[in-house]
């Protein structure tokens, strides 16, 4: 019995304290992006790297994405007599739920697990022991320009994933289901409002900050916690930053969701 | 930057160290003296790359005080460490080579950070540095193109980009084949003869430390065994530095008697 | 580092170097010597007596300033090269490559033989 409330403990201890670590690590990457040295053409090549990683992987899933849509989106209209809404169902989808979170969690897969597993290497090799050593602060280095480069290529990722989405949709249910193309495109016009569109807005920057912040802190500490130590470690790291930033970005969407209704 | 007389000067007093509640190091003393090379040795797990990291900042001693010119390392704010940092050159054991970067790329980086110099002024400075490890023409190759010793000669013209007053080598021949390795020694002690340079060196490789050593430390169990000139420690009565010296194997066999009860149970 | 510039005879300049020659002073110098090379100055002398510490960047400057200079057949002549300095141009195997003279006089003297033979 008190093995079990020791564990227990034990386990909550841990949890405050990566917990404390990652606000440390978040406010030190935060300083980081004014700190010197200039930051600018590192910044673009970090859009580049997780802008062109994600594309067709974001491009692919937000075509299939749209046409599913579609074609549930048609099933479900139909028992209401209500096909002719297909357009403001799929465009709403998207804008305000589905762009958002299915950029954000293919973005984490393909983008989020290279960087950390970028940044662990850095670590395990002991390079940014090498970084600091030479006066230069790895937070304004490494870490600063993923992170702005990341709260600029996701919000465009998401727009681009919207409108693949919307044209798988209306792919579907204008080619296939048979709607009155007029009255998809109508459907969408009059139902998406500003606030939908900025609903999906705050999503996709508090998405990206979410992903780049788990991805960057679980690499920039691989290796280095007792019981995986050197690559083993790299790759644990790796792991428990996508399943950690996939479920904290359906737990952000939730709370952003709830806030912004 | 100093210019003509260095006067870098490392004292280490009474440091102790821990790494959460396993203590380390015990009631470290030393100095290490300006335009000489001292040379740490021991087992692995003697924490002689521990007391490397307190050295170069990179852990605090939970005792003691480390000296660097007179001013106390673990009392230095953000500004002044990174005044000492620029003044010193590290090489890892791996090299610690940035990966995404040319080799060229990788030595210009403290350069680029740290000083207004023109591209072709960092340019010329790669080169000189690349000839002085032996690398002249490698400055357009990436790291993985590049064999261990490579990587490590590499390392070292990136840790010599600022021109530093101290270099701090982790264990330089760990992975090198004795020519190279070799060629890494008279390298370091060029570095200290034309240069000036204060050397310090972790290393457990017996034949490199004896060949390029002013001043040696033998350590063992986090403590220090030995120091002196290569020659005093050699005339070292202590019984763990002349089996480290002798490359003699350590004892680790039980009693007879206890072994067989382990195998078989008490009789 | 102080840098100052000065003018002899036959449109010979000499650059007149005080302090440490490193990473932080160089660009200064580099500057001087590269609009000499610009206004194709037949011959320039580096005064480095007065330098007590010259590091890589000062040579790098250095190495500039010569191919600058020899591309259209100028000179650069270093004098007043103290000891250390000496060995840190040993170390980096260019004590061929640069023309060095003992000091200011001997390095306009050797320009103006060379301009006489021309």
């Amino acid at each position: 019995m008190i093995n079990v409330i020791s564990a227990l403990g034990k386990y909550g201890i841990d949890w405050v304290r990566e917990l404390g670590s990652m606000g440390l690590f978040f406010y030190n990457a935060f300083l980081g992006i004014f700190k010197p040295p200039r930051k600018f053409y590192s910044t673009i090549k970090q859009v580049h790297f997780i802008g062109n990683k994600s594309l067709a992987v974001v491009s692919f899933t937000a075509a299939f994405s749209g046409m599913v849509l579609g074609l549930q989106g048609y099933y479900t209209l139909s028992k209401f007599g209500s096909e002719g809404l297909l357009g403001s169902a799929v465009a709403l989808s998207l804008i305000r739920e589905l762009g958002p979170v299915l950029t954000a969690l293919m973005v984490t897969g393909r983008a989020g697990s290279a960087i950390c597993a970028e940044i662990g290497i850095m670590r395990i090799e002991e390079q940014i022991e090498a970084l600091e050593c030479m006066a230069i602060d790895p937070y304004s280095y490494i870490i600063a320009p993923k992170v702005l480069g990341c709260i600029i290529a996701v919000p465009l990722l998401t727009a681009i994933f919207d409108i693949v989405g919307m044209i798988g949709g209306y792919a579907i249910g204008v080619g296939l289901m048979g709607v009155n193309p007029g009255a998809f495109i109508w459907g969408m016009k009059n139902s998406v409002l500003n606030q939908d569109v900025w609903m999906g807005v705050v999503k996709s920057f508090f998405f990206a900050i979410l992903i780049i912040w788990i991805c960057c802190y679980k690499g920039f500490w691989a290796g280095t916690r007792r019981g995986s130590f050197g690559a083993e470690g790299v790759s644990k790291a790796t792991t428990e930053a996508v399943v950690l930033s996939s479920v904290m970005v359906l737990v952000g969407d939730y709370i952003v969701t709830s806030l912004m209704l | 930057m100093s210019n003509a007389e260095v006067t870098s000067l490392i004292r280490v007093e009474n440091v102790d160290t821990h790494y959460d509640s396993l203590k380390v190091l015990h009631n470290i003393s030393f100095e290490v003296q300006p335009r000489a090379i001292t040379v740490i040795m021991g087992v692995s797990g003697c924490g002689k790359s521990t007391l490397l990291k307190l050295l170069i900042g990179l852990k605090k001693p939970t005792a003691g005080n480390i000296f660097i010119d007179g001013k106390n390392l673990v009392n230095m704010n953000r500004r002044e460490l990174d005044a000492f940092r620029k003044r010193i050159g590290v090489l890892f054991q791996g090299g610690a080579l940035f990966n995404s970067m040319t080799v060229g790329e990788n030595i210009a980086v403290p350069l680029r950070v740290h000083t207004k110099l023109s591209e072709e002024t960092i340019r010329i400075m790669t080169q000189l540095k690349l000839e002085m490890v032996g690398l002249a023409g490698f400055e357009d190759f990436m790291p993985s193109q590049l064999s261990g010793g490579m990587k490590k000669r590499a390392g070292l013209a990136r840790a010599l980009a600022m021109d530093p007053e101290i270099l701090f080598f982790d264990e330089p021949s760990s992975g090198l084949d004795p020519i190279t390795s070799a060629g890494l020694d008279n390298l370091i002690l060029k570095l200290k003869s034309a240069f000036g340079m204060t050397i310090v060196v972790v290393t457990h490789e017996l034949e490199s430390a004896f060949a390029i050593a002013d001043q040696m430390i033998v350590m063992d169990k986090g403590e220090i065994l030995a120091q002196g000139t290569p020659e005093e420690v050699k005339k070292s009565t202590n019984e763990r530095v002349i089996q480290f010296l002798n490359r003699e194997p350590e004892e680790k066999y039980s009693k007879d008697s206890q072994f067989l009860e382990t195998l078989i149970g008490k009789i | 580092m102080k840098v100052s510039l000065r003018q002899v005879n036959d449109g010979i300049s000499v650059i007149d170097l005080e302090g440490d020659f490193d990473l932080y002073s160089s660009p200064k110098a580099r500057e001087i010597l590269l609009k000499l090379a610009k206004e194709k100055a037949p011959a320039v002398v580096v005064n480095l007596s007065k330098v007590g510490y010259m590091d890589s960047s000062g040579i790098a400057t250095l190495i500039e300033a010569l191919r600058a200079l020899g591309k259209y057949g100028g000179k650069l002549i270093l004098a007043g090269v103290n000891l250390k300095t000496m060995e840190v141009i040993k170390l980096a195997r260019l004590e061929k490559i640069f023309d060095i003279k003992e000091n200011e006089e001997q390095a306009l003297a050797s320009t103006k033989s060379q301009t006489q033979q021309v």
